[in-house]
């Protein structure tokens, strides 16, 4: 029926509904971009430390400090999704920066640590997102044999 | 091109198969019964039977076929956000589903059973209900809810069969179970794989569907219906808010996805979105599908499906 072949101009009401239940883009969009964030930052105060313009080589002595789990350096829920960000973006860099400053010569391994535990919890919150990867089915073309089976409904 | 008709899962298998080794339709038919085998809730050996019928707390080994299905159903429980249920054999079974019917009463006789009211599904997350072990090879039931995969067996068993047959050197395939169909590879004479929609009102053809790579399901509320003796009708689609056969004015849903266990899972969700406060057309979309749905008076699709439907020559 030629109906069919068309988007049907009586159902506009069918659309802007509800997302699916288990999609979080959004969520997972801003954990990276958040992630992404304290690595810059971390570089970003790596450089200032080690060309002498901000920490000093004399803390190299000093133990090194535990690396922040991902769960220490997850923003906390209860903060709002965009009014915070700055100020929490400013209290990871000044604790990447601490950090930094009391392992010279080790920064760049401690960098790596973080950094391998980070990249393991995306790679578990993707796993997770398993709604996503659902594929798409590729349309065919005209011609050829019409039909060669049919659906008639279960 | 070779093919095969024969009775499955309750309706009819149609398998088409292009090139390879000569046995395939032969090995198609196998694995079909394979599955039936392990899946049917009306065969007291089958997993799912077994499953049923095992104390609450006790895991169940089961194929890894079985393991698969039950994922496959909670994965669609939660992403229509319950509208798919496989929990609900309960109340299939009092509303009068709990004898076998095969597709073609829908054109016959009446069926006269009881019809029950059983209550409404229950509501939240069914991975706790229905426990996979994968190391394990297990399936535990937490609770008394039982486990019905409904027509995704039959999409998931399109799937299975599809790519069993491709591994095996197939060119192309079409598995069409009961409506439920996967297809995949090169169709005949090189082109695409062509399959007729039926429309649920008439019977005449709705649409034709071209494929290169998916699958396509349809569900009805005209097939696998019964009446009881005061002219009471109900069928097999049920709504999981009221637990009874699905009061709506839609006749029949087909989606077109990747794969046949998703589009049953989503022609079940679109069958119902007219008795549900929200509909399932947005999430349709959002998962790369496309949708037809059949009312008395009207046929809706979604802004994809005009991809899919081509026109018949002359």
């Amino acid at each position: 029926m030629d109906d069919t072949t068309t988007p049907d101009p009586t159902s506009p009401g069918r659309s802007a509904r509800r997302r699916p239940a288990r999609q979080r883009p959004a969520a997972r969009t801003r954990l990276a971009v958040t992630f992404g964030s304290i690595g810059a930052l971390a570089g970003l105060t790596a450089g200032l430390a080690l060309d002498g313009s901000s920490g000093s080589t004399e803390t190299a002595a000093a133990p090194d400090p535990a690396p922040p789990t991902a769960q220490e350096v997850a923003r906390p829920a209860e903060w709002d999704e965009e009014e915070e960000d700055e100020s929490w973006l400013e209290r990871i860099g000044a604790e990447v920066g601490a950090r930094l400053a009391g392992d010279e010569g080790e920064g760049e391994s401690w960098l790596e640590r973080v950094g391998a535990e980070v990249g393991e919890r995306l790679g578990e919150y993707d796993e997770d997102d398993d709604d996503e990867g659902w594929g798409t089915p590729v349309p065919g073309r005209s011609g050829g044999e019409y039909p060669q089976t049919r659906s008639s409904g279960s | 091109m070779r093919e095969s008709t024969f009775p499955a899962m309750g309706s009819t298998a149609h398998v088409l198969v292009v090139g390879g080794p000569h046995d395939l339709l032969g090995r198609a038919a196998a694995r079909i019964e394979e599955l039936e085998s392990r899946w049917s809730r009306f065969r007291p050996d089958s997993d799912v039977s077994r499953l049923n019928a095992a104390p609450p707390g006790q895991a169940v080994e089961v194929a890894a076929d079985t393991l698969l299905l039950v994922t496959r159903a909670l994965e669609g429980h939660a992403v229509t956000g319950g509208a798919f249920d496989p929990s609900m054999l309960t109340q299939l079974v009092d509303t009068g589903y709990g004898e076998s019917l095969v597709d073609d009463l829908a054109s016959g006789g009446p069926v006269v059973r009881s019809i029950g009211d059983p209550g409404p599904a229950r509501h939240g997350d069914l991975s706790h209900e229905f426990v996979v072990d994968a190391d394990a090879g297990t399936v535990t039931r937490a609770s008394a809810l039982q486990f019905d995969p409904g027509g995704l067996g039959k999409g998931l068993a399109a799937d299975l069969v599809a790519d069993d047959l491709m591994s095996a050197g197939a060119d192309g395939v079409l598995v069409n179970l009961g409506g439920d169909l996967r297809a995949t590879g090169t169709g005949p004479d090189g082109g695409s794989w062509h399959i007729e929609v039926e429309d649920p009102r008439d019977g005449s053809t709705l649409a034709v569907v071209s494929l290169d790579d998916g699958a396509l399901a349809t569900s009805s509320r005209l097939r696998r219906r019964w009446t009881d003796g005061d002219g009471n009708e109900a069928h097999h689609l049920l709504d999981p808010s009221t637990g009874r056969a699905a009061a709506t004015a839609t006749t029949g849903a087909t989606v077109v996805a990747r794969y046949g266990w998703q589009a049953e899972v989503l022609a079940k969700a679109a069958f119902l979105d007219d008795v549900r406060p929200d509909d399932v057309f947005t999430l349709v979309e959002q998962l790369g599908a496309a949708a037809l749905v059949v009312t008395e008076g009207m046929v809706l699709p979604t802004a994809r499906w005009a991809d899919f439907v081509v026109t018949p020559p002359a």
